[in-house]
């Protein structure tokens, strides 16, 4: 009686044990299937690009904004920008890729002619009064303009 | 009303614009003097100036004015910002290769083989007593640093009457805007003529422009020379850029890019440019190719729809 009593308390265990480890691995293969659906969308576009070609390094780039008839702005290198090709002469003009506008300048109003000072043997300093603002031609004799190159 | 004034100083033609109420003129009279001062400290081109005295005393240490100590300090922290592309101990190199006088004085000159430009580190400077030494042998050249540092110091003097731009042979420093105008605007020179590449907006930030489109003589042996030495080499660099321009709101920083990107050459230059805070750049290239840095677009001048 007490041989079958144990038997059968094993035979309980037993089962007990076995049923648990199983459910455990139906469990977990359930989350590990879980977590490779939630995965999919974020994995999937950051391995493409990978697979993309780099970015074009070279001036035969393909044009990204064509601005005007002479001039393509491309992209040569990441963080470079082609404004006019080799052999090309005169001026550019370029897009602003800034969104915002600025208000278009005030006209000029030239003010009476500004005396000379004159310093020894220098050449004189001139002075010039002109009120400010430009005309929208952009004169380069615009009071609020000047000009940058090497040094001279 | 903005009032402008024009003189000839550090070798090149300078120009400030200033816009106040009144009085404008008064103030702009000034300024050749100022620059006649500044010149006393900083040209290695006056024998007498404080700079050419502290070059005869290499290797001692020389107790200097405020003005020469702080342009000693940029030049070697823009050393130091380049690695070595920008180094101010360039000058007997230069003179070597027949720079030893002003650019307006020269005409044909007497070449001699390079010469190896000191290590910039041995530069030493004392803050707290205004003493500077440098290395027997070597001279310094502030070259462009002092241009810059001058037309933004001048700037920031003037700033406090209203906005202004000067702008000493290229090297321009603004301060706030004219009125009625979102900022000053910059053209850019075309190296091939008159002209100008494009315009630019900008305000309370600095403009420089170097190349070696000027500044070129050829020795006595019939070899062409600039004045942009390579300090790696103490040869005149060999390079794909005509000029570059770069923007950065501290003028010495400017000046100093400027040579690094010259040095490294267009594409790595401007790309080297990129990964610096604040600074956008423009090249010209020796083929006429125009590059520039994605962020300079952000400075263009907006096409007003007719």
């Amino acid at each position: 009686m007490a041989n079958g009593d144990r038997t059968r308390k094993l035979l309980v265990r037993s089962a007990l044990v076995t049923s648990s480890t199983i459910a455990t691995l139906i469990g977990a293969q359930n989350l590990a299937l879980l977590d490779t659906r939630q995965n999919e969308p974020i994995l999937t576009p950051t391995t493409e690009p990978t697979a993309a070609p780099p970015p074009e390094s070279t001036p035969e780039a393909e044009a990204v904004v064509p601005a005007a008839p002479t001039l393509e702005i491309i992209h040569a290198a990441p963080s470079v920008t082609i404004l006019r090709r080799a052999g090309q002469t005169g001026a550019i003009q370029p897009v602003s890729v800034r969104p915002a506008s600025i208000q278009p300048p005030n006209p000029v109003q030239l003010a009476a002619p500004a005396p000379v000072i004159v310093q020894g043997e220098a050449p004189p300093p001139v002075i010039i009064q002109q009120s400010s603002g430009s005309s929208s031609g952009g004169g380069s004799s615009s009071s609020s303009r000047s000009r940058t190159q090497s040094s001279r | 009303m903005i009032t402008t004034i024009r003189f000839r100083a550090m070798g090149c033609q300078v120009e400030i614009k200033l816009e106040t109420p009144a009085g404008g003129e008064t103030i702009l009279s000034q300024m050749p003097a100022r620059f006649d001062a500044l010149e006393d400290r900083l040209s290695r081109f006056r024998p007498h100036s404080e700079l050419m005295r502290l070059n005869a005393r290499a290797g001692e240490w020389v107790r200097v004015s405020d003005v020469l100590f702080d342009n000693l300090r940029q030049a070697k922290h823009m050393a130091r910002l380049t690695e070595g592309l920008f180094n101010p101990l360039v000058l007997p190199a230069l003179v070597a290769h027949g720079y030893d006088r002003s650019f307006e004085q020269m005409t044909s000159v007497a070449g001699s083989a390079s010469q190896p430009v000191t290590d910039w580190h041995s530069i030493e400077l004392d803050r707290d007593t205004n003493r500077v030494r440098i290395p027997a042998g070597s001279a310094i050249d502030l070259g462009g640093i002092a241009k810059g540092w001058s037309a933004q110091h001048i700037a920031h003097e003037l700033a406090e009457e209203g906005p202004c731009l000067v702008n000493i042979g290229g090297d321009i420093a603004v301060c706030g805007a004219p009125e009625g105008l979102p900022a000053w605007e910059i053209e850019i020179a075309d190296p091939d003529g008159d002209g100008s590449l494009v315009t630019l907006w900008l305000r309370d930030s600095t403009i420089v422009t170097s190349g070696i489109d000027y500044r070129r003589w050829t020795t006595s042996d019939h070899r062409p020379r600039h004045h942009i030495i390579h300090p790696f080499s103490g040869e005149p660099a060999e390079t794909d850029v005509r000029t570059v321009t770069i923007i950065h709101p501290h003028a010495p920083t400017a000046e100093a890019y400027a040579k690094a990107v010259l040095l490294k050459g267009s594409e790595a230059g401007l790309q080297w440019l990129n990964t610096r805070w604040h600074a956008a750049g423009l090249v010209v290239r020796q083929d006429g190719a125009v590059l520039a840095t994605t962020h300079l677009m952000s400075y263009f001048q907006e096409r007003i729809p007719s």
